[in-house]
């Protein structure tokens, strides 16, 4: 587990001695914001909930975390220090979940940094705000985030160029975001489009982001989670 | 022994497989097997466990199409709430139903196929107002839910999220019903069978308030609830029948004996029951005012818990007629005088009764009572002398202080265990012969089994409670609970020369002796064709009760009448006004019809759903003072203060480390 957390603690200095996490936060927060003040039109509403920011964030994401997560192996690749990592005494797996970590925790920071909307929410209500859906989003969220960092780290992992690698992990995050809604759920007879939803990231979103956590959906992401970062292992080993 | 790359690259490649396998499984094995945890302060995502109950019953695919107008609903202000709470609503519904209810959600805001669609489904369109600071519009949006179940359609033309759990949760029960629910209705004085239509119409003219018939004077009511339900004539005259779920007893004028003893056992066989009476005569014929009804059912009804003044209610709250003048002795009940708390009529829409009188409740022990609607405030009797005439009734009304209005109680509920009319009272002469239920003999009981004595009894436990079910299926039509019975059984043989011991009605003779019958469900008659002489029980005369129904004579059997004690829990809903059911009132459109048709669909469906409480999945708004700038300084503060510090920060690191690898360089 040190090791991972080493990994994990360099990855995460990394980001920060570089533009990206900067550029990420910036342009997470002010799409959130928008997403909360002017699309979700909060003060035209009049509704005193995060809702519209939960809502918008498998669409946020798409964009972000692909772009955090395309240079984790990509450009180790590319610059020639993959093979150098690999020779240290660490474990594929321990290397793959310490990439991860970093990545997640710079979601998790990024998440953490959209507290004035809480704050907002909560001077501006009426009357006393139910903080149990909003903790309840901000828990969706994190595994949201988790299984988006899962799958475009296993996109960076099985191409040399960050923006293939950009381009498949928003890719598949996409199609596993967008395969539970009705457009396409709904083309399918009943039973594949009900597999289909419960294959879906936003269809379990969903229960979380309204403060209703459901084991099926805790589960659910913990799998994604383990397919993709033994996906991940596997890419890293086949190389 | 090292394996080969290739080796290495198959077991990874078969351990990947195996563990995606597992993955799968877990996740197909999780989907019956969950829990779920609501976060929000009142639990408003959690549906009632009689939902949730019914929803794992599910055995087949219900599908429901949402008709929400969305884009309408977003797009006027006031109103961006609802379509989330109606699908967060109907979400839980599928979380639930273990892929057991699948949903389509259309929305017919810009599309013409799809409005027509909603329409021809049976969803109406609401029409909603909505303002904003400079101006209001009106709109008609769609909000309704189709539910289609093994070729069945069941539709709810509005969908109103703090009551669509319940709503959601009747229309599934409906579905996927597979017994159908009687109603019956009692028709004492009924008109004659196999008269001439002219006949049949002269006779309700002359007698409308007397003459009930189902296909007379409550013909709009049936003719409606026989869409949903199987209505049947109760003439009281015999038992009520097994399969009757729910008894509506409109018609109280001209109750015998007989009736009573049939209705009572009813009730003690677990049978639900909707009394509609009032303590006046209705006008009509020659007699155009109302008059005091006598008081024969008075002690029947107080047994059970209730009583009907024998006064005339008006009210302030009426309808009107064609003028718009009220009619002060047709009041309007309107839903804020509901109970809020009880199920049976929580979010059911105003009604208006007629002829109406107050009613009492009385509970006996053990009955809960609850006054489920009120006249409103602004309500005032007539007693004694009745006087209807508008201008009389208006000086009346001018004549009234203020501590002369009140509310008065026009329904009703009592709910408990009841005991028999007929405990201890002697039975109606001529039962001879009647059946109330199953045989003896259906239930498995032996001529040695009815014999049998007090302490010896191996059917019930010592407080009179039954211990087993009766393996027939000989429940009656609400049983939940085993009830109690005398077994009066006599030798009409011996009758002639006994008299009774006692003048006690409370004494039973020694042909009524008390037995616990499983179930509830109770026979009352027993054909023996070999009786033995019945053994005394403890307290009671060894000769028979003179009033307990005799043998036909000659007949050389024994006929014995079961009379059960004690009751199940169950309901009896009582409302001051029969006249509320008749075709003018239900054809009226002023709710009647739909008042009475959910009150009916409460007691007889579901009665677990009718635990659920309404729950609004409601947001807290937003302040309403805010200026143009205070929006603006949240809005700009809020999506652009904390990047800004993150950017700046982000220059400062930057600008260091650059600084750094000069000085480095």
């Amino acid at each position: 587990m040190n090791a991972v957390l080493c990994v994990a603690g360099k990855e995460f200095k990394t980001y920060f001695k570089t533009p990206v996490a900067y550029v990420f936060l910036v342009v997470f927060l002010a799409l959130n914001g928008w997403a909360f003040f002017f699309l979700g039109n909060f003060f035209e509403q009049r509704a005193a909930t995060l809702r519209d920011m939960f809502g918008f964030l498998p669409w946020s994401f798409l964009f972000v975390v692909p772009a955090v997560c395309m240079k984790m192996w990509a450009e180790e690749r590319k610059i020639g220090t993959f093979e150098t990592l690999l020779t240290m005494p660490l474990s594929e797996a321990q290397i793959v979940l310490g990439k991860f970590f970093a990545a997640f925790g710079l979601i998790a920071v990024a998440l953490a940094l959209t507290f004035p909307l809480p704050v907002i929410v909560g001077m501006t209500s009426a009357a006393s705000v139910d903080f149990g859906p909003i903790v309840g989003g901000y828990i969706g969220a994190l595994f949201l985030g988790a299984a988006y960092v899962a799958i475009c780290l296993f996109a960076s992992a099985i191409t040399e160029s960050q923006i293939v690698a950009f381009i498949l992990g928003a890719f598949l995050a996409f199609a596993l975001a967008l395969i539970g809604s009705q457009s396409v759920a709904g083309i399918f007879p009943s039973a594949i489009g009900e597999f289909l939803q419960l294959l879906s990231l936003q269809t379990h979103f969903m229960n979380i982001e309204r403060g209703v956590v459901d084991s099926r959906d805790v589960i659910y992401y913990l799998s994604v989670l383990t397919f993709f970062l033994m996906l991940n292992v596997a890419a890293v080993k086949r190389r | 022994m090292t394996s080969t790359p290739k080796q290495r690259r198959l077991q990874f490649a078969v351990s990947i497989v195996l563990v995606t396998a597992n993955l799968f499984l877990l996740n197909w094995l999780c989907l019956g097997n969950y829990t779920r945890a609501d976060l929000t302060r009142d639990g408003v995502y959690t549906l009632n466990d009689a939902t949730r109950k019914l929803l794992n019953g599910l055995d087949d695919l219900v599908t429901a199409k949402v008709y929400l107008s969305e884009k309408q609903f977003l797009e006027n202000a006031g109103w961006s709430l609802l379509p989330r709470q109606v699908k967060d609503k109907i979400e839980e519904f599928v979380a639930q139903s273990n892929g057991k209810l699948q949903v389509e959600y259309r929305d017919p805001s810009d599309d013409k196929d799809i409005e027509r669609e909603a329409q021809q489904a049976g969803i109406q369109q609401i029409p909603l107002g909505s303002s904003d600071s400079s101006s209001m519009t009106v709109f008609q949006p769609f909000c309704g839910v189709t539910l289609q179940y093994g070729g069945k359609e069941e539709v709810i033309p509005v969908a109103e999220p703090p009551r669509l759990e319940y709503d959601l949760a009747m229309a599934i029960t409906k579905l996927t019903r597979t017994e159908t629910v009687t109603i019956g209705f009692n028709v004492v004085n009924q008109l004659p069978e196999g008269l001439p239509p002219e006949m049949l119409a002269q006779m309700r003219d002359q007698f409308p308030r007397d003459m009930h018939d189902i296909d007379g004077d409550y013909r709009s009511l049936v003719t409606e609830l026989r869409r949903q339900f199987a209505v049947e004539k109760v003439p009281l005259t015999a038992a009520v029948p097994e399969h009757v779920n729910l008894l509506v007893v409109a018609n109280t004028k001209g109750l015998n004996d007989v009736h009573k003893f049939h209705l009572d056992q009813y009730i003690m066989r677990g049978g639900k029951v909707i009394f509609l009476t009032e303590g006046v005569e209705p006008p009509q014929g020659q007699m155009p005012v109302p008059t005091a009804r006598d008081a024969s059912n008075d002690e029947f009804f107080k047994h059970y818990g209730f009583g009907v003044k024998k006064n005339l209610v008006f009210d302030i709250q009426a309808a009107t007629d064609r003028y718009g003048r009220r009619i002060f002795y047709i009041p309007e009940i309107q839903p804020r005088y509901f109970d809020p708390d009880s199920a049976l009529v929580a979010n059911l829409g105003r009604f208006v009764v007629m002829f109406a009188s107050g009613i009492e409740l009385m509970p006996p022990p053990g009955v809960e009572p609850i006054v489920l609607c009120r006249t409103s405030p602004g309500a005032w009797e007539q007693t004694g002398f009745f006087d209807i005439t508008l201008e009389n009734v208006l000086e009346q009304r001018k004549a009234m202080k203020a501590d002369d209005l009140k509310q008065f109680d026009v329904v009703g509920m009592l709910k408990g265990r009841f005991t028999s009319y007929f405990a201890n009272r002697p039975l109606p002469n001529d039962l001879t012969g009647v059946s109330t239920g199953p045989t003896a003999s259906d239930l498995g009981l032996t001529p040695e089994d009815l014999e049998g004595d007090d302490e010896g009894d191996d059917m019930g436990d010592e407080d009179g409670d039954a211990v087993e079910e009766p393996a027939d299926g000989a429940a009656p039509a609400q049983p939940t609970e085993p009830a109690k019975t005398d077994e009066p059984a006599q030798d009409p043989a011996q009758k002639p020369e006994q008299k009774p011991a006692s003048d006690d009605p409370s004494k039973k003779s020694d042909g009524i002796r008390e037995r616990d019958v499983p179930g509830g469900g109770i026979a009352d008659a027993l054909q023996d064709p070999a009786p033995a002489p019945a053994p005394a029980r403890e307290g009671a005369t060894p000769s028979p009760d003179p009033n307990a129904p005799a043998a036909p004579e000659g007949s050389g059997t024994q006929q014995a009448v079961f009379v059960v004690k004690d009751s199940p829990e169950t309901t009896l809903v009582v409302i001051g006004s029969s006249l509320m059911l008749s075709n003018n009132l239900i054809e009226s459109g002023m709710g009647n019809y739909e008042f009475f048709a959910s009150l009916v669909e409460r007691m007889t469906t579901g009665g677990e759903l009718s635990e659920i409480r309404n729950k609004l999945i409601d947001v807290p708004a937003v302040r309403a003072d805010y200026t143009t700038g205070q929006k603006n300084a949240f809005k700009y503060v809020g999506m652009l203060g904390v990047p800004a510090i993150v950017l700046v920060i982000g220059i400062m690191v930057y600008v260091v480390s650059k600084a750094k690898s000069g000085r480095a360089s």
